[in-house]
């Protein structure tokens, strides 16, 4: 296996004790890699602050929370949004079919005249 | 401390999150106590400070509170607890910039071979703090790329992507020069 191979394995944690060593036993720059990649994974697992809640913890997030708004009727209102506005805008659909279209209801009249129209709605000129 | 493992614990630790999610503050304060140290070992991965780890415990809490009303039963409490927590982590840890002093010193100088500790640890330091977000749940952690991505809610790809990168950067950084 090459260098390269190798030190992608090693960087990725991957390859078998056997074939590290095969390699390693003669390739002394796999072997510096090796050892500095195998000190910052140690780095990394040891990087920890161990730090324990105090007995006051819970009472300080309590005192925070006064004051924070419930949950729940937020997060509702947030869940029924899209309900909401889909809702909204079938509504707005139908209002709009509802409207007498002013054209159309010139076109439906009776006579092409106008003046005619309302004159015979109204029952002059008969 | 966790509720988890008994059926009977597992149903109160239900009954808690319903009256926290009904806006019982005194529900929520059981769950903090439950799950409190949990949490601060998550944020202890990621922040050496006590004072920090504490401010993201905080943080942690108070976001579970206000987005309580998100949490599916479907999975545990825990699981949706460490989703909260590591987006705090990872939050906390993009705004600091310069990154926060990641490693121990002292730890190093205590070594048997300190010089190659200090250094490593200096070229880790040049790491974007969301590149060691992701290496401290890798390497530190320990957890897999689906774990990852599981408990994050980041999708595989996307943390596959990122793991391959920064490893690809720490390779990078740790070859000897001239090799």
């Amino acid at each position: 296996m090459s260098c390269d191979a190798i030190r992608g394995r090693l960087t990725s944690g991957s390859c078998t004790a056997r074939e590290v060593s095969e390699h390693l036993d003669g390739c002394d720059a796999c072997t510096r890699y090796a050892a500095r990649i195998g000190i910052a994974r140690q780095l990394f697992r040891e990087h920890h602050a161990h730090v324990e809640p105090d007995a006051n913890f819970a009472g300080r997030v309590s005192a925070r929370l006064q004051g924070q708004p419930v949950s729940a009727l937020g997060w509702a209102a947030v869940r029924v949004l899209p309900a909401t506005c889909a809702l909204l805008l079938i509504l707005a659909w139908l209002s709009w079919q509802a409207t007498p279209d002013p054209a159309a209801s010139f076109l439906a009249s009776p006579t092409e005249d106008p003046l005619g129209w309302v004159l015979d709605s109204t029952g002059f000129g008969s | 401390m966790s509720l988890e493992g008994s059926p009977r614990a597992a149903a109160d630790e239900g009954r808690l999150v319903a009256a926290a999610t009904g806006g019982d503050p005194g529900a929520f304060s059981e769950l903090v106590r439950l799950h409190q140290r949990r949490v601060f070992r998550l944020a202890g991965r990621f922040f050496r400070d006590a004072q920090d780890v504490e401010d993201v415990a905080q943080e942690t809490f108070l976001n579970a509170w206000r987005k309580l009303g998100t949490f599916r039963a479907r999975a545990p409490f825990e699981h949706w607890l460490t989703r909260v927590c590591l987006n705090c982590c990872y939050a906390k840890l993009r705004r600091q910039r310069p990154p926060e002093l990641p490693l121990d010193r002292d730890f190093a100088a205590r070594r048997p071979d300190p010089d190659a500790r200090i250094e490593i640890e200096r070229l880790l330091r040049t790491l974007k703090p969301e590149e060691r977000f992701i290496l401290l749940l890798l390497d530190g952690e320990g957890w897999s790329v689906a774990e990852i991505a599981d408990r994050l809610g980041w999708s595989t790809v996307n943390v596959k992507v990122r793991a391959h990168r920064v490893r690809k950067k720490l390779r990078r950084l740790l070859e000897p020069e001239g090799t």
